[in-house]
């Protein structure tokens, strides 16, 4: 159990970092944001789907509490599958519009809920723009480290060697 | 004795196994890796650390069979597996020529695509074209900005997937049909072996170990009540109970000639069909995900996989250590037959020394050498019957 925790543990971490969202500054910023996160409770609730099933499973109680874990770990199931379909569909709904440049227009027009009409700053200030290309970058990187550092564990977890001498 | 070769019967449609592995959920997985690629990727990792901790386990167990059993259990992480209960099928477990040609030899080659890593690829590719293409237009227009962004952000949300196709080569999964093949076959050997492990048990402790008739027939009785559990409950509790007793767990050697004697073992038909060492658990809508062979369900499927690992290799420790009727006489016969021979000539005792002192106690016991002697050091310590010795 202690294994299987440490093993949870790390890979969250790790995979926060990968779903990190590579820009915070940005129109489309909220939509990823809500992307990595969902997939990290869709995680987090099928772990815990699971968990209750075992419980459900094995423990030797009566029927009633028995059963109302099963339908935790049920509907827990069964929750993260509809929000995995709904991120999934909402990700691919929206790189299709930002390719297609579609809420161009909007440039900032999100922002405004936030920043109000110091939103609109940016857009006519061309000072940053070797900041943004350097924000830009940045977070390119970021993105990319992650990904080589979960692609560097789970090669170093697969290929390691296993001693075990055959006799 | 039923023998079913394995080339004759096939897995049919009414098998058993059949019905459960939900194999035509392909496009599952594919939802959760483009929804949530942290879940797949935290099945990626699981699996590969699972077969990290099923090489740990392994290596604390000192049997010979040992390699063969991790390797075989790795290879059956797809399935949501467990040890049973019934113990007369535990004979079947140290044997490695079980694991490696059941199971090992039936999965060696994997899969390495499916329709979740087909897809994944597909997405990149076209969310990198996309990318460049979009880059490169922009490139050439005037944007204040310097260059378009959208291709950056959409490629590097995507690029997740390019890391769940990478591992998906790494951790590569198996094919459905194979699983289920393997473990028909596996369970239908195991049956088999089973019987023949007992039979040659049998026959050796006739060879080798004569014990007076009354001392048996007390043994078997107090044993009866001792098998708390039986692997499936519909079954009738018959006359088999005494020798599962004795194999829980117990040192008592004496079982074994009654084995011989009535020896109801080796009339009783185990069913290939009914009786499986590793049982496929179905639980309706409670462990859907599990029944699904995928790696990406791989997550749902570990607490119960390391119970199996842990189940799998405890036993086989049990097994090796001798505390079992049939491991006992497995080893002893098979190494020991000599010195054996010798205590019973009333040969010097100078030559124990050479062989394991616990195994060696355990069968000296019944000897009329050792009776002599019963305050032999470690004897107390490996295993006392529990009920009252009748000697």
């Amino acid at each position: 159990m202690a294994l299987i925790l440490q093993c949870g543990t790390t890979i969250g971490s790790t995979l926060i970092i990968v779903l990190t969202p590579p820009f915070g500054l940005e129109c489309y910023s909220p939509g990823y944001v809500a992307y990595g996160t969902i997939g990290i409770d869709i995680m987090f609730l099928s772990i815990i789907s699971t968990i209750f099933a075992r419980i459900s499973e094995t423990r030797k109680e009566s029927a009633a509490t028995k059963g109302f874990t099963a339908f935790i770990a049920i509907a827990l199931r069964r929750t993260s599958f509809l929000l995995a379909l709904a991120n999934g569909a909402g990700l691919i709904v929206s790189s299709c519009l930002q390719f297609s440049h579609l809420l161009d227009s909007c440039y900032c027009n999100a922002r405004v809920l936030t920043h109000g009409a110091s939103s609109y700053i940016i857009v006519f200030y061309d000072g940053p723009i070797g900041a943004m290309r350097y924000l830009r970058f940045v977070a390119i990187l970021i993105s990319g480290i992650s990904i080589f550092t979960y692609m560097v564990f789970l090669r170093l977890v697969t290929m390691l060697p296993h001693r075990l001498n055959e006799t | 004795m039923q023998m079913v070769s394995p080339q004759v019967s096939s897995p049919s449609a009414s098998s058993p196994v059949s019905s459960l592995i939900r194999k035509h959920s392909h496009i599952r997985p594919v939802i959760i890796s483009v929804g949530s690629p942290a879940l797949a990727a935290y099945s990626l990792v699981l699996t590969s650390l699972n077969t990290r901790s099923v090489y740990r386990r392994a290596s604390r167990v000192s049997h010979g069979s040992r390699a063969a059993v991790a390797a075989a259990l790795i290879s059956l992480q797809q399935l949501p597996l467990e040890l049973t209960q019934d113990e007369r099928l535990f004979a079947s477990i140290p044997i490695s020529d079980w694991w490696k040609q059941e199971i090992g030899d039936r999965l060696s080659r994997r899969e390495t695509w499916s329709l979740a890593t087909a897809t994944s690829i597909a997405c990149v590719i076209i969310v990198s074209t996309f990318a460049l293409v979009d880059s490169l237009a922009s490139l050439s227009s005037f944007d204040s900005v310097g260059g378009s962004y959208d291709g950056h952000v959409v490629g590097t949300a995507w690029l997740c997937l390019l890391c769940l196709v990478v591992g998906w080569m790494w951790v590569p999964g198996l094919d459905s049909d194979k699983l289920e093949t393997a473990l028909y076959f596996a369970n239908q050997q195991a049956v088999r072996r089973a019987t023949k492990e007992f039979r040659k048990a049998g026959e050796a402790a006739k060879r080798f170990i004569n014990l007076p008739r009354e001392r048996l027939v007390n043994r078997s009785v107090q044993g009866v009540g001792n098998r708390g559990n039986s692997g499936d409950a519909g079954r009738e509790p018959n006359q088999n109970f005494d020798l599962g007793a004795n194999l829980n767990g117990r040192e008592d050697i004496n079982g074994v000639g009654h084995v011989v004697e009535g020896s109801p073992i080796l009339q009783d038909q185990m069913d290939p069909e009914t009786d499986q060492l590793l049982i496929l658990k179905d639980l309706g809508s409670l462990n859907r995900d599990e029944r699904r062979p995928s790696v990406t369900f791989n997550y749902s499927r570990t607490l119960r996989y390391l119970a199996l690992v842990d189940d799998v290799f405890g036993t086989l420790d049990k097994l090796t250590r001798g505390r079992d009727v049939v491991g006992l006489l497995r080893k002893c016969l098979m190494s020991e037959v000599v010195s054996l021979v010798f205590i019973r000539r009333g040969l010097p005792l100078g030559l124990l020394p050479l062989c394991s002192r616990r195994r060696m106690c355990s069968l000296r016991a019944h000897s009329p050498q050792c009776s002599r002697r019963r305050s032999w050091p470690s004897f107390s310590s490996v295993g006392q019957p529990l009920g009252p010795r009748s000697s």
